[in-house]
C-alpha cells in the first residue's frame, strides 16, 4: 500500500455529523504534528444523502486523500456497502452495531449508546472520532481536550458518551495503529477558508455573493470572520446584482470581490464585460463543479477553463489564475487582488470543489501576501480614461472636486459617450495596451510552478496538481510536474522550452480543455492526456498507475 | 462725447445659463428630441440640487440605458452610466462603498421596472438609502418603441401594433409595497412640485421613489397620434389630478386616462446600513465597529 500514509474514512447519512467528524479527525491528526489532507464527499441533499469524509495523514507533506482506507467507520448500512471495497489490507471496518446483515468487521454500539441521551444523531460523529482516537492510541485526557474544543455543546454528555465508547472499543482496537507524532504545530484550512484569508491579506473590503456550491463556504467563512477581518459580506437578490454592486463599490474605492460557481458566474458575464469597459478592478472567485447547467453541485471538475478565459463579451484584458494547492490559494488570492487593481481590469481566481472544500495542513506567512495601493490621481484636471503610455489611467474616487465619470458606453478620455471612429479605435488600443503592460509585469513574476527535475514531463493545473504530486509519491515516480499558475495570459515564455518535448497532461475535463489550451497557445504537443470527469477527484494510487502506463506508452 | 453713445444700460457679458452649476454646458446641445420630457425632469433635478444642503461633490448620479440614461453624461457631478437595468445594484454598491455619498438613480421605466425590476423590489425591501427618479414614458424609446412593463393597455407600440394587452405596473404601488419610504408621482408639467419632491427625497434617508410621467413625443406619442409637445402638456393639464396620500392601489394608469399625482408615502424606517449597524451592535456589543464604509 502507501507506506507511511494512514487513511481514515467515515460515512453516514447527511445530518449525522459526518462532515464535522471528518474535520475533527483531521484536527486530531494535526494535533499529533502530522500532515493531513481531508476530502469531503457529500450529495446535494440536506437530509438522508450519503456523506463521507476521507482523511489521509502522513509524517511528510501530503496533497491528496487516498481511497484505500486503514480504518473505516460506517454509521449506516449504505456506508458499509459502499465502502467495504475501500478497506485496505490489514484495515479495520467498524460499523454501528444496529446495522443488520452479514457484516465483516467490528460492531460498536454508537447509536445504542447515543440513544441514552437526548438528540442521539448529534452524538454519532463524536462516537466515530472516539474510536479513531482509540485506534491510534490517543489517551483519554487528550481526547477530552479535543472534545472540549470541538464539541463544546452538551459537554458533559459528550464526555460521558465518548468515555463509554472509548472503554468499549479499547480492548478490541486500542492502539492498533501507532502513528508517528511530532511536536510541530500544524494549522489546517479548507480552500475557501484560505481564499478568505488571502483576500483579507490583500485588503478586501466587501465581498458580494449569491449562494452556489462549491463557492458558498467562502461566503460563510467571510460572514463569520468578517467582523474580525474588517470585511462586510452582502448577499443580494442574484448574481447580476452581485457583480454590479461590486463594481459600484469599486467606483467608491472599495476593494470588492465576488464569488460563484459556473451557473452563477454565467449570470455575471455582462457585469464582467462591464468591468472590462469601465476598467474596474473586479476580482471574481470561480469555484467549479461539473456542468453544464446545474450539473452536479457538490462534486469537482475542471470544465470551466474555457469559460473562464473567455469570460465576458468584447475585447479587454482578462487575468485568470488557478492555485495548484490550498496553500498557494492564499498567496494567489492576494496577488490577484493586486493585479486587478494594478491593471484595472477584471480577473478570475479559477478553482474547483476539490480545492475550495478540501482541507490540508499548511504554512502561510501573512506578510508575504500582496497588498497593492492603486495608482491615484493628484491635482489637476481629471481624465478617468487618460490615454497613457501603459494604458493605465490614475484612479480617483468621490467625493472629489474633479468630475469622475465611468461609462459602459464607449467613451472619450473623460468618460463621455462617443461614437466617433477615431476615439473608439483609440480607446480599444488603450485597453489593449494594458494587456502588454500586464504581460511585461507577469514576465517578472513567478507564473509557473515546477516540481521535480527529471523524468517524464507532466502538465497539470489547479487542484489536479495536488492529485498529481501525491500520485508521484504514491507510485514512487520520478517526474517533473509543470503547473502554469496563470492561464490567461498563459505564460508561454516559460513554456517555450517544452515545445518539442514529450509530455503527459492530467486534467479533470472530458474535452481535455487544458491540453488544447497548451497546444493552441504554447504550441506544445501533449502525447497522452489523462482525464477524469466523473465529479470525483483522482485517487493517487490509481493516478500513479495511469501515469506509469502513459510513460511506458510514450 | 461721441454720437454713438449707448442709451440705457451697458450690456453685460452673456448671462450664465441658470443650470450651469449642475449641467455641463460643453455637452449641450443634448441628444433628446425637442419636447421630450427627460430634459424637464433633469431641470427639476437641477433645481432641487440648488436647494439641498449637500455639497455637490457628495452627490453621485447613476443611470441605466435608454434615452434617460444619457443624463449621467450631462450633469456636472460624478456619474456612472451603467448597463441596461443595472443602475440600482451599482448604486447600492456605491452607497455601501462610501455611505457618505448621496446616490441618485435617474433612469427610465424600461430600465428600472422592466429589465431591472428584480433590483427595484429588493432595493426597496432593503430600504437602501437611494433616490430613484424613474422617468416613465410608457415605452422603450431608444431601442425602437417596444412595449414596456408600463405601457397602458391598448396603447400601440412597435411590438403591439394592434394595441397592448399586457397589464402594466402601477409603479408607486410596487415601490410602496416593497418598502419604499418616500413615494411620489408627478408629470413633466408639474416642474415646481416635482423639484420640491426631488428635494424632499434627497433630504430623506432611505429608499425614495419618484415616478416622473414624461412625454416621449417622437416614439410613443407619434405612434399613438397624440399630437405634438403642446398637446401632450395640455393632456397632463387636463388629466392630472393631485391627490396627496392617495391609496397606492388606485394609481393604475389607463390609456389616455386620468393620472393621479402627488406624494403618496413619506414614512420612516431604518435603512439597510442602519439595520446592519444597529443589529450587529445589539448582538456583538461594544466590540462591533460600526460600518461607515471601508475608508471610514
Ligand atoms: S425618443 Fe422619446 S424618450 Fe427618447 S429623446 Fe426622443 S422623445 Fe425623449
Amino acid at each position: 500500500m502507501t507506506g507511511e500514509v494512514f487513511t481514515f474514512l467515515i460515512g453516514g447519512k447527511a445530518g449525522e455529523g459526518v462532515k464535522k467528524a471528518g474535520s475533527v479527525a483531521a484536527r486530531l491528526f494535526a494535533s499529533m504534528g502530522r500532515e493531513v489532507f481531508e476530502m469531503d464527499d457529500y450529495q446535494s441533499l440536506i437530509r438522508g444523502g450519503h456523506n463521507f469524509s476521507v482523511i489521509s495523514t502522513a509524517s511528510r507533506k501530503i496533497t491528496s486523500h487516498y481511497t484505500r482506507a486503514n480504518l473505516i467507520v460506517a454509521m449506516d448500512k449504505r456506508s458499509y456497502e459502499l465502502h467495504k471495497q475501500d478497506l485496505g489490507e490489514d484495515g479495520i471496518m467498524l460499523y454501528d452495531s444496529e446495522i443488520k446483515g452479514d457484516l465483516k468487521g467490528l460492531g460498536i454500539p454508537l447509536r445504542a449508546e447515543a440513544k441514552k441521551y437526548p438528540n442521539p444523531d448529534l452524538r454519532l460523529g463524536l462516537g466515530a472520532v472516539t474510536v479513531l482516537a482509540v485506534a491510534v492510541g490517543m489517551d483519554k485526557e487528550s481526547l477530552k481536550k479535543l472534545i472540549q474544543s470541538e464539541y463544546p455543546r452538551d459537554l458533559d454528555i459528550n464526555i460521558a458518551y465518548a468515555t463509554t465508547i472509548y472503554d468499549m472499543a479499547s480492548p478490541e482496537i486500542g492502539g492498533k495503529f501507532r502513528l508517528n507524532n511530532s511536536d510541530k504545530k500544524r494549522v489546517i484550512y479548507s480552500g475557501n477558508e484560505i481564499i478568505a484569508l488571502g483576500a483579507a491579506a490583500g485588503g478586501l473590503d466587501i465581498y458580494y455573493a449569491y449562494p452556489m456550491t462549491p463557492s458558498s463556504s467562502l461566503m460563510h467563512t467571510l460572514a463569520a470572520q468578517g467582523e474580525k477581518l474588517g470585511i462586510i459580506v452582502v448577499h443580494p437578490e442574484n448574481e447580476i446584482a452581485v457583480v454590479n454592486m461590486a463594481i459600484g463599490s469599486i467606483f467608491a474605492g472599495a476593494k470588492s470581490m465576488v464569488g460563484s460557481s459556473g451557473g452563477g458566474f454565467a449570470l455575471m458575464q455582462e457585469g464582467f464585460s462591464l468591468a472590462g469597459m469601465l476598467e474596474a478592478p473586479l476580482l471574481c472567485c470561480l469555484a467549479s463543479r461539473p456542468g453544464p447547467s446545474t450539473g452536479v453541485p457538490t462534486y469537482t471538475a475542471q470544465g470551466d477553463l474555457n469559460f473562464a478565459i473567455h469570460q465576458g463579451h468584447g475585447e479587454f484584458p482578462r487575468i485568470v489564475a488557478s492555485p495548484g494547492c490550498i496553500e498557494e490559494a492564499f498567496y494567489l488570492t492576494s496577488e490577484m487582488l493586486d493585479l486587478v487593481w494594478r491593471f484595472q481590469t477584471p480577473g478570475i481566481l479559477l478553482t474547483e470543489k476539490h480545492l475550495t472544500e478540501s482541507s490540508m495542513t499548511l504554512d502561510i506567512h501573512i506578510n508575504k501576501a500582496e497588498h497593492f495601493q492603486p495608482l491615484m490621481h493628484y491635482g489637476g484636471e481629471y481624465k478617468r480614461y487618460l490615454d497613457s503610455k501603459d494604458g493605465i489611467a490614475p484612479l480617483l474616487f468621490p467625493p472629489s472636486d474633479e468630475l469622475i465619470k465611468w461609462n459602459s458606453y464607449e467613451h472619450d478620455e473623460t468618460g463621455i459617450t462617443t461614437e466617433n471612429p477615431e476615439l473608439i479605435a483609440k480607446m480599444q488600443e488603450k485597453r489593449n495596451r494594458k494587456k502588454i503592460s500586464l504581460l511585461n509585469h507577469l514576465k517578472n513574476k513567478h507564473t509557473v510552478n515546477i516540481y521535480g527535475e527529471r523524468g517524464p514531463l507532466i502538465f497539470t493545473y489547479g487542484s489536479t496538481t495536488m492529485s498529481v504530486r501525491e500520485a508521484l509519491r504514491a507510485g514512487d515516480i520520478d517526474a517533473t510536474v509543470v503547473q502554469p499558475i496563470y492561464l490567461e495570459p498563459l505564460p508561454v515564455w516559460e513554456l517555450e522550452k517544452y515545445k518539442d518535448k514529450e509530455l503527459i497532461v492530467v486534467e479533470q475535463s472530458c474535452a481535455g480543455q487544458f491540453a488544447l489550451l497548451l497546444k493552441e497557445k504554447a504550441e506544445l504537443n501533449p502525447g497522452s492526456v489523462i482525464k477524469k470527469y466523473d465529479g470525483r477527484p483522482f485517487d493517487p494510487v490509481e493516478l500513479a498507475i495511469e501515469i506509469k502506463k502513459a510513460v511506458s506508452n510514450g | 462725447m461721441s454720437e454713438t453713445q449707448v442709451i440705457g444700460k451697458t450690456p453685460q457679458k452673456a448671462e450664465e445659463h441658470p443650470m450651469a452649476k449642475i449641467l455641463r454646458m460643453d455637452r449641450i446641445p443634448h441628444i433628446w428630441c425637442s419636447t421630450c420630457g427627460i430634459g424637464t425632469a433633469l431641470t427639476s433635478f437641477a433645481t432641487a440640487l440648488e436647494k439641498v444642503n449637500i455639497p455637490l461633490d457628495h452627490i453621485c448620479v447613476v443611470s441605466g440605458i435608454g434615452c434617460s440614461g444619457r443624463i449621467a453624461g450631462y450633469v456636472k457631478l460624478d456619474s456612472f452610466h451603467s448597463t441596461h437595468g443595472r443602475a440600482l445594484p451599482f448604486a447600492t454598491g456605491l452607497k455601501l462603498g462610501n455611505p457618505k455619498l448621496k446616490v441618485v438613480v435617474i433612469s427610465g421605466d424600461g430600465d428600472i421596472a422592466g429589465i431591472g425590476g428584480n433590483h427595484l423590489i429588493h432595493s426597496a425591501r432593503r430600504n437602501m438609502d437611494l433616490v430613484v427618479l424613474c422617468i416613465n414614458n410608457f415605452v422603450y424609446a431608444m431601442t425602437g418603441g417596444q412595449t414596456a412593463a408600463t405601457t397602458p393597455l391598448t396603447a400601440i407600440t412597435s411590438t403591439s401594433p394592434y394595441g397592448n394587452y399586457e397589464r402594466p405596473f402601477n409603479l408607486p404601488h410596487l415601490a410602496a409595497s416593497c418598502g419604499a419610504v418616500y413615494v411620489a408621482r408627478w408629470t413633466c408639467l408639474h416642474v415646481r412640485r416635482l423639484a420640491k419632491s426631488i428635494e424632499e427625497a434627497i433630504n430623506k434617508k432611505g429608499f425614495s421613489f419618484i415616478e416622473i410621467i414624461a412625454p416621449c413625443s417622437t416614439i410613443y406619442a407619434r405612434r399613438n397620434r397624440l399630437g405634438d409637445g403642446l398637446d401632450l402638456m395640455k393632456f397632463y393639464h387636463d388629466n392630472a389630478i393631485i391627490k396627496h396620500g392617495a391609496d397606492t392601489r388606485e394609481l393604475d394608469i389607463g390609456y389616455q386616462d386620468k393620472i393621479i399625482v402627488g406624494k403618496f408615502v413619506d414614512i420612516e424606517r431604518p435603512t439597510f446600513l442602519d439595520s446592519l449597524n444597529a443589529w450587529n451592535k445589539k448582538v456583538l456589543g461594544e466590540k462591533f465597529r460600526e460600518y461607515g464604509g471601508p475608508n471610514d
